[in-house]
C-alpha cells in the first residue's frame, strides 16, 4: 500500500516539485508557489463547488432558524432541516468535500517536500531512487532548500504564525454564516472556528515550512477565488469579529411570525430573502 | 440522523489528528554511518549518537559521550569517517552535532574539540601536524592536530559533505554545489576550481596525479590535480557517492544505480560492471586477491577485481549497509549496518561474525548472527 501511495503520489509529486524548481531558476520557494497555483486550477471545480454550497447555506440561515424556533423535538428538527436542504438542493457536507479531498495532497505533499530537500544524508540517498531517470531532474539536486531567508525543509515560528493567521482568516470569510439556536451547536461552531487555524498552525511548526507556505499561498489563493465567485457578498467584517462568523447586524432577519413565514418561499431579511419575495411577487403579477 | 457534536469531541478529535499528523510528518531523523576503525585492539565503530570501541571480546572499553558526559555532549549522529593521528593514540570524531571531537583511544576522554558552523557530514583529513576538514555552512577549515588553533578557513560556498584529500602541499575539497577546489595547503589560498554538472557527495581519490571524483550528476570525472584539467568522465545511470578505489591502472566505483563499475584509470573505458541489485552507497574495498562490494540492501559480493566474477555466492546481511568497508589487520573486512551490528566478514571463506554494538559500557555482549535474508532495498 505504501508503495503504492508512493508510486502514484509522492513520487511523481516529489518529480514535479524538482521539474518546478528547475523550470524556475533553482528556486523551491517559487516551485511550491507554482505548485499551488497549479494544484488550485486542478481542484478548481470542487473549490467553486464548496464555495457555492457555502453561499446556499448562507442564503438558507434564516429558514433554518425558522426550523429551529418551531420545532423543539430534535428529531423532528433534523428531518425539517434535511427536507429544506433536499428542497432548495443543497448539500451540507459540500463545504467539506473539498477539504477532505485535498487532504491526500497535503500528505503528499509534505512527504515530497522532506524528500526533494533531504535534510539529512540518508535522505539523500532515498531521492536519488525516488528521481526519473532523467538527467535534468537528477542533475537538479541538492536543491536550494533557501527562500526568502527561509529554510523549507525545516520549520519555522514566523510560517507557522502565518499558516495560523491565514487559516483564521480563510475561516472567517469562508464559513457559511449560522444562526444556530442550539448553543451546543454554536459552541461547535466557534470552537472550529479557532481550533481549525491553531491546529494548521501547529503542524507547520513540527513540519518543513514549505508546506506551510503551500497552506498559506491555498488560503491567500481561496480567499482571492472567494471574491471572484462573491464578489460583495463575501463576510469582510466577521475577520474582526471575535465572535462566530453572522450575518451583518444590518441585514439580520426580523423576527416574524412562524405562520406566516412558512407561507413565504423566502427568509424575512437579508438580500436574499429580499429578492426572493419580489420575485415572487413579480411572478404572481 | 443530526446530531450535534460536543464541543469537547470536536476538540478531541482535531487535537488527535493534528497530533497523529505531526507525528506523521516530523522532520526526518539522522542516523549515521561512519565507517569502523581498527585501532590497536580496539574496534570503534558508530552506534546512533554515539561512539563505541569494541574489546576483542565484543564488550564496550568504552562509549562516547560516556553517561557523565551526555548531558553536555550530544552527537546526534556519526557520518565521517573517524580517523587516527599519526601516533594512533588519539581519533578524531567528526560529529553531526557541528563538532569535531579528540579522543584518547585508550578510554576515550576528550582531549581536543572544534566547534564548527554547521554539521559535519565529511570525515577528518590528517597530514602530520594539521586536519582538515569541512562542515555544513561551507567552510573548509586547516587546525593544529591537537584543534587548539586553526590555521585557515575557507569558504566553499555550500557544505562540504565530503572528506578532504590532502597531497603535500594542496588540500582538496568538494562541495554539494558541484564544485571541486584545490587549496594551498599552507593558507588555504585558492589554486584552481572545477565544476561538475551537479552537487559533489562523495571523497575523491587520488592516484599518482589524477583525482578521481564521485559527482551526483551520474558522472565520475578523472582530472588533472595539477590544474583541475578534465582528463575523461564515465557516465553512470544514478548517482556516483561512495570514495573509488584504484589499483594497478583500474578505478572500482560503486553508484547509486546498484552498480559498480571497473574502467581503465587511464581512458575511463568500461572494463567490467557488476550488478549488485540495489544502490551502492560505500566504497568498495580491495583485498591482495577480492574486491569486496556491499549494497544498500546489505547484499555483500566478492568479486574478481580482473573480471568481475563473483567469486562466491553473495552474503544476504538483511540489514542496510549505507558506511564504508573497512579492513582489520588479519585482512578481515568490517561492516556497519544501519541496525547497529558490527559484521566481521572474511573474504577468503565468506564466513562472517556479527556483534551488536552495545550502548553502554558493561552491557552484556550481545553476538548474533545476520538474518541470512534480502535486505529492505
Amino acid at each position: 500500500m505504501g508503495a503504492l501511495w508512493d508510486m502514484l503520489l509522492v513520487d511523481p509529486m516529489s518529480n514535479f516539485l524538482v521539474l518546478l524548481t528547475q523550470l524556475l531558476f533553482g528556486s523551491y520557494g517559487l516551485a511550491i508557489i507554482a505548485f499551488t497555483l497549479i494544484m488550485r486550477v486542478v481542484t478548481w471545480p470542487l473549490t467553486a463547488n464548496q464555495i457555492k454550497s457555502s453561499k446556499k447555506l448562507s442564503a438558507l440561515q434564516p429558514k433554518l432558524m425558522e426550523i429551529q424556533k418551531k420545532y423543539t423535538d430534535p428529531r423532528r428538527r433534523s428531518e425539517e432541516t434535511m427536507k429544506l436542504y433536499r428542497e432548495e438542493g443543497v448539500n451540507p457536507a459540500g463545504c467539506l468535500f473539498g477539504m477532505l479531498v485535498q487532504m491526500p495532497i497535503w500528505f503528499a505533499l509534505y512527504q515530497s517536500i522532506r524528500n526533494t530537500l533531504s535534510s539529512t544524508p540518508e535522505a539523500f540517498v532515498n531521492l536519488s531512487q525516488d528521481l526519473y531517470p532523467w538527467s535534468y531532474l537528477r542533475d537538479a539536486a541538492p536543491l536550494n532548500e533557501h527562500f526568502l531567508g527561509l529554510n523549507l525543509g525545516q520549520p519555522d515560528i514566523i510560517i507557522s504564525v502565518l499558516v495560523t493567521a491565514s487559516f483564521w482568516v480563510q475561516q472567517k470569510i469562508m464559513t457559511p454564516p449560522t444562526q444556530s439556536m442550539d448553543p451546543q451547536q454554536q459552541s461547535m461552531n466557534q470552537t472550529m472556528q479557532w481550533m481549525m487555524p491553531l491546529m494548521f498552525g501547529y503542524i507547520s511548526f513540527v513540519t518543513p515550512s514549505g508546506l506551510g507556505v503551500y497552506w498559506i499561498v491555498t488560503a491567500v489563493i481561496s480567499v482571492a477565488m472567494q471574491y471572484f465567485l462573491l464578489g460583495r457578498d463575501m463576510n469582510w467584517r466577521n475577520i474582526f469579529s471575535l465572535s462566530m462568523a453572522g450575518p451583518e447586524p444590518a441585514r439580520k432577519p426580523k423576527p416574524a411570525p412562524v405562520a406566516e413565514e412558512r407561507e413565504s418561499a423566502g427568509p424575512p431579511g437579508g438580500r436574499e430573502g429580499r429578492r426572493r419575495r419580489h420575485g415572487r411577487r413579480r411572478g404572481k403579477r | 440522523m443530526h446530531r450535534a457534536l460536543s464541543p469537547a469531541a470536536v476538540l478531541a478529535a482535531l487535537l488527535a489528528l493534528s497530533f497523529a499528523a505531526a507525528a506523521c510528518s516530523r522532520i526526518a531523523r539522522p542516523d549515521g554511518w561512519t565507517a569502523p576503525l581498527e585501532a590497536g585492539d580496539l574496534l570503534i565503530a558508530g552506534r546512533d549518537d554515539r561512539l563505541v570501541a569494541l574489546n576483542e571480546d565484543g564488550s564496550a572499553a568504552w562509549v562516547f559521550p560516556a553517561k557523565d558526559q551526555r548531558k553536555d555532549v550530544k552527537l546526534v549522529a556519526l557520518y565521517g569517517n573517524t580517523a587516527l593521528d599519526e601516533s594512533a593514540d588519539y581519533v578524531y570524531v567528526p560529529a553531526y552535532n557541528e563538532a569535531v571531537y579528540r579522543l584518547r583511544v585508550e578510554d576515550g576522554a576528550i582531549d581536543g574539540l572544534f566547534k564548527t558552523k554547521g554539521e559535519v557530514v565529511g570525515g577528518v583529513a590528517v597530514k602530520g601536524d594539521e586536519v582538515y576538514f569541512g562542515d555544513g555552512s561551507g567552510r573548509v577549515y586547516a587546525l593544529t592536530a591537537d584543534l587548539s588553533e586553526q590555521r585557515w578557513v575557507f569558504d566553499a560556498g555550500d557544505r562540504v559533505w565530503a572528506t578532504p584529500v590532502i597531497t603535500s602541499d594542496t588540500v582538496i575539497v568538494a562541495s554539494l554545489e558541484g564544485r571541486l577546489y584545490a587549496l594551498e595547503r599552507r593558507d588555504g589560498r585558492e589554486r584552481w576550481r572545477f565544476d561538475a554538472g551537479a552537487g559533489i557527495a562523495g571523497t575523491p581519490a587520488l592516484s599518482g596525479s589524477t583525482l578521481y571524483v564521485p559527482a551526483l550528476d551520474s558522472k565520475l570525472y578523472a582530472l588533472d590535480v595539477a590544474n583541475g584539467g578534465v582528463l575523461w568522465s564515465f557516465s553512470a545511470g544514478n548517482w556516483f557517492w561512495g570514495t573509488p578505489v584504484v589499483e594497478s591502472g583500474t578505478v572500482y566505483a560503486g553508484s547509486l544505480d546498484g552498480r559498480v563499475y571497473a574502467l581503465d584509470a587511464a581512458t575511463g573505458a568500461e572494463k567490467w560492471r557488476y550488478h549488485a541489485g540495489a544502490p551502492v552507497r560505500s566504497s568498495p574495498l580491495l583485498t591482495p586477491d577480492a574486491l569486496v562490494v556491499a549494497s544498500r540492501a546489505g547484499r555483500v559480493a566478492v568479486l574478481d577485481p580482473q573480471t568481475g566474477a563473483e567469486v562466491r555466492t553473495p552474503v544476504e546481511l538483511g540489514e542496510r549497509v549505507l558506511a564504508d568497508l573497512a579492513f582489520t589487520a588479519e585482512g578481515q573486512v568490517l561492516i556497519a549496518t544501519t541496525e547497529n551490528r558490527l559484521v566481521t566478514f572474511d573474504p577468503a571463506d565468506g564466513s562472517q561474525q556479527a556483534v551488536g554494538l552495545p550502548k553502554e559500557v558493561g552491557t552484556p555482549v550481545a553476538v548474533a548472527e545476520p538474518t541470512p535474508t534480502g535486505g529492505s532495498d
